[in-house]
């Protein structure tokens, strides 16, 4: 059995015990606390698999962070739903474009960081730079209609309440989380974050599994744009930009480690939901727009504090 | 693993590496004076100015802060939120209130400090802290300021304006900016305890000097010219607000790896991060001389970046065992 203090020392839990508390304010303070948790976890699917991506690739040791993200979800929704051209019979085309365009804009992430040896994070902030260009040049920065198949499909809720993308991201962290503990992929990531020297000594393939975790990433990033896209009515230039600083945030928050070898799926869950939470507990207080920052910024701050992060990032 | 050259290499590496944000300037304002001799004219200096040169300013001053930052191996991601949040208390509050706005920058300048403690004392990293740190600037100049506008005091605008003869103001500015930069880091104590922080803490410490004195100093300092950049934006476009310095985190940190700074830290150059400023700002000009899409804009950024690291010499570590 768990005790008390072993409990306190997961770090996870404080995000889940923040998300408790605020849902708890809500059920107090509105009539309607289920349809707003609802709510909150239909957006924080988004939050859920960005910051799987991000996760990994932070895994993989110090520096490592995906800055390319906002952009590849911008380039992956444009790039899907041109394809879809709002006609049903093309989702297929287009998600596996929209998963594609992530995948190869993720690969070409690590081709910098293998061959140019920039620092991840100058890498992924060049080639983001680059991907938004040929964002603005191929679709014109114009608002890219979703089908109605996909509108429908994200915005379905099982039993009226619990949305089915947010089930669906549940069985894919979950996968990852078998992934990151079970599987040899998980192990090296988890090796080479913690002594990449180590790890390479011991025969761990290092370009191999640094390739495949900057490729997922992308293709988390371009999963996300493919179902944001079609939960907010279209894809535009600037609809990932929240997600840079947020991508990085649910996975400090949930407990993994910014200094890498260190992860976390159910952490980013729990700091997902408790994100979305806290934006419409503020939205229902009538809080204006300055002070809902103002608050989320104490509130991830407190989360990291509490959590007791305490290694070095670099 | 990746980290850069070692500062210790001498001969030619050395000043390849000097050479680096030189040329990214060159590439950028080559095409330009090309196409527009006009604009190194004497007679014409002015137009240096008319070509938004100035603006480059407060991009050098936000580089200059994140410099700082990276020069302990830390970073900055809250940049652009806080100056920001500078024009828009210089349009909202030091028009009206000049003691409660410079109340409210002497404010920022304590709790910058904090940060640089706080890092220190429970070992957080920057990174996180400055991401919560950016949504807090950004309510509070959403509180402040609501919408863009506002009313600069005049003295900001008038400073920005000056107009030297012989050579245009922005160089001038941009020219002791690079000289106090590169004073304080290398002719001063500070400067010095700054990098030794950024390349070994330890051995700092053991020397025996205080690393939490070094991180405080380092962070007010962050946030100094995170204010001067916010003062000398608001002055220069007359506006206040809060998305107005959008993408300057980014920029920043391209300015001073352009610069030759190590993403890992205890490696600077101040003149370099002014270079790699003023690359980053011109590169619209150079779209709209050469007749090239202002959509490339983005591009053609991320391109100089990868074209700047790659003749760097960055890639020439010989000797050493590549695990990536």
């Amino acid at each position: 059995m768990p005790t008390i203090k072993t409990l306190l020392a997961r770090k996870w839990l404080w995000s889940y015990l923040g998300a408790a508390a605020v849902f708890a304010v809500i059920a107090a303070v509105s009539a309607n606390s289920f349809a707003t948790l609802s709510a909150s976890i239909s957006f924080a699917t988004f939050y859920i698999l960005v910051g799987i991506g991000q996760m990994l690739v932070i895994t993989t040791g110090p520096g490592n962070i995906d800055l390319s993200i906002p952009n590849t979800i911008a380039f992956a929704a444009s790039l899907g739903f041109t394809l879809i051209n709002e006609s049903n019979a093309n989702i297929p085309y287009g998600v596996a474009a929209g998963i594609a365009g992530g995948g190869a804009i993720g690969l070409f992430n690590y081709l910098l960081i293998r061959f140019i040896l920039m620092p991840p994070m100058i890498a992924t902030l060049a080639s983001s730079l680059i991907v938004r260009s040929l964002s603005i040049i191929y679709f014109r920065g114009m608002q890219i209609k979703p089908p109605s198949g996909l509108s429908w499909f994200v915005s379905y809720r099982v039993g009226g309440y619990v949305p089915l993308v947010f089930l669906l991201a549940l069985a894919a962290a979950a996968v990852m989380q078998i992934v990151l503990t079970r599987a040899a992929y998980g192990r090296y990531i988890h090796a080479i974050g913690q002594n990449i020297k180590a790890a390479w000594l011991c025969g761990v393939d290092v370009k191999l599994y640094k390739m495949i975790t900057y490729v997922l990433s992308g293709v988390f990033a371009g999963v996300t744009g493919i179902l944001l896209a079609s939960f907010t009515s279209g894809a535009t230039l600037s609809m990932g930009d929240e997600y840079m600083l947020n991508s990085i945030a649910v996975v400090v928050m949930g407990g993994s480690s910014i200094a890498g070898g260190d992860s976390n799926v159910i952490g980013i869950v729990g700091s997902s939901v408790l994100l979305y939470l806290i934006v419409n507990l503020l939205n229902i207080l009538g809080m204006e727009a300055g002070l809902r920052y103002i608050f989320t910024g104490v509130v991830i701050i407190g989360i990291i504090f509490l959590s007791g992060e305490k290694m070095r990032w670099r | 693993m990746v980290r850069s050259l070692d500062a210790r290499r001498g001969g030619l590496a050395r000043y390849t590496e000097s050479l680096v944000p030189v040329v990214s300037l060159l590439v950028v304002l080559i095409p330009i004076v090309w196409r527009q001799p006009v604009l190194i004219s004497p007679s014409r200096y002015y137009a240096m100015q008319t070509m938004a040169l100035a603006l480059a300013i407060p991009i050098v001053l936000a580089s200059l802060g994140q410099m700082l930052a990276m020069s302990i191996g830390e970073i900055d991601f809250s940049m652009e939120n806080l100056v920001s949040l500078v024009t828009c208390v210089m349009g909202a509050v030091m028009s009206r209130n000049v003691a409660l706005g410079i109340l409210l920058l002497l404010g920022i300048l304590v709790v910058y400090a904090l940060i640089g403690a706080f890092i220190h004392l429970k070992k957080l990293p920057s990174i996180i802290i400055t991401i919560g740190m950016s949504f807090v600037w950004t309510g509070l100049a959403i509180t402040i300021q609501p919408t863009p506008g506002g009313n600069i005091p005049a003295i900001a605008s008038d400073f920005m304006r000056l107009k030297p003869p012989w050579v245009p103001y922005p160089i001038v500015l941009a020219a002791l900016l690079a000289l106090a930069g590169h004073f304080l880091m290398f002719k001063t104590g500070f400067g010095i305890l700054a990098r030794g922080v950024g390349d070994n803490v330890k051995s700092i410490q053991q020397s025996g000097h205080s690393a939490i004195r070094v991180r405080i100093m380092v962070f007010a300092l962050v946030g100094l010219f995170g204010i001067m950049a916010g003062v000398s934006l608001a002055g220069l476009t007359n506006a206040a607000d809060p998305l107005l310095a959008k993408n300057y985190t980014l920029l920043s940190v391209a300015a001073v790896i352009l610069g030759g700074g190590a993403f890992a830290g205890g490696k600077v150059s101040a003149a370099g991060t002014v270079f790699g400023a003023f690359a980053m700002h011109l590169v619209v000009h150079l779209l709209v001389v050469l007749k090239i899409s202002t959509d490339w804009q983005a591009g053609v950024k991320g391109f100089i970046i990868l074209f700047a690291l790659y003749i760097g010499g960055f890639f020439k570590r010989a000797g050493k065992i590549r695990y990536i």
